[in-house]
């Protein structure tokens, strides 16, 4: 199969090649935009609040809080410098328990210094 | 703008238009949020669902010239100077006579970014299982538009944007 495909730095060189086929002007479609977009958000590091159980007889039973906004946020948990272990809704104004699941029980996160980041959503 | 119209152009015996009611060149993926800052750079491939599909339907054997207006970032213009993310434009072609979309994306030839403008001429249709057969004598060339955003820097949070033009000549 026969691709030629060549390329001009001008317009003006595009122009004379087509005359060389025959045509007198090129004809030009109408041309389109193309639009190019991207939503960037932010990532901070953000406060919150966390109570654990009087006296730690249940091992990751505490629980969070988010106060301050009306703005729903996702909470990514780490381990250090670690790939999110967990990723958790958090509504605004009402209490979620910490998950227990996995290596995020509070013995693990006292050792290793979890940290959570909240997401703007 | 390419896009809720999917028909951009019909001229003469030489018609392009846009596929899949395409609206842009749109970086946003669920699960995948862009975070300002990260450092990291976003692609979209010629597979990808997101790129940029632009028919062409012409007789074959004849010359076309396609002309792309590139730009090199996209722009957040809530602040000022308005804030840039850079964007490196991708192209590929297929006008190997094949008038089926997904057979001649894999056939797409990629263009060089570095230039603007070019020319390639229609080819025969090539009859092959599977390949519809042509619509008053046109067959089709595909030009495919992608990308690739980033990284990105500790911009400010928000709407990037710009716009590139492509123009379709024969």
């Amino acid at each position: 199969m026969k691709t030629l495909l060549l390329w001009y730095t001008a317009l003006a060189t595009a122009l004379s090649t087509a005359r060389v086929w025959g045509q007198t002007t090129p004809t030009n479609l109408p041309q389109g935009t193309l639009r190019v977009s991207a939503q960037v958000r932010s990532l901070r590091q953000f406060y919150w609040i966390r109570e654990l159980p009087p006296h730690d007889e249940n091992p990751g039973g505490g629980r969070l809080g988010y106060f301050g906004s009306e703005t729903p946020l996702t909470l990514l948990w780490r381990n250090g410098n670690g790939p999110h272990s967990k990723v958790q809704r958090l509504h605004p104004n009402t209490w979620v328990n910490e998950p227990t699941e996995g290596p995020l029980d509070s013995t693990t996160k006292a050792l290793l210094g979890f940290t959570i980041q909240l997401e703007i959503e | 703008m390419l896009g809720n119209h999917s028909v951009i152009a019909q001229r003469g015996t030489v018609q392009a238009r846009v596929m899949n009611g395409y609206t842009g060149l749109i970086f946003n993926q669920i699960g995948a949020p862009i975070i300002s800052g990260n450092q990291q750079s976003y692609n979209i491939t010629i597979h990808d669902s997101r790129t940029l599909v632009l028919e062409i339907a012409a007789p074959a054997r004849t010359p076309l010239m396609i002309q792309i207006q590139p730009i090199t970032e996209i722009l957040n213009h809530t602040n000022s100077p308005p804030s840039s993310i850079p964007f490196a434009w991708e192209a590929a072609f297929c006008n190997e006579g094949l008038n089926d979309e997904r057979m001649a994306r894999n056939q797409a030839v990629p263009l060089d970014p570095n230039q603007n403008n070019f020319q390639f001429e229609m080819s025969d249709y090539q009859n092959l299982p599977g390949n519809p057969a042509p619509v008053e004598n046109r067959v089709k060339a595909f030009l495919y538009v992608y990308g690739r955003l980033g990284p990105i820097g500790p911009v400010t949070p928000g709407y990037f944007t710009n716009s590139m033009n492509i123009e379709v000549w024969y």
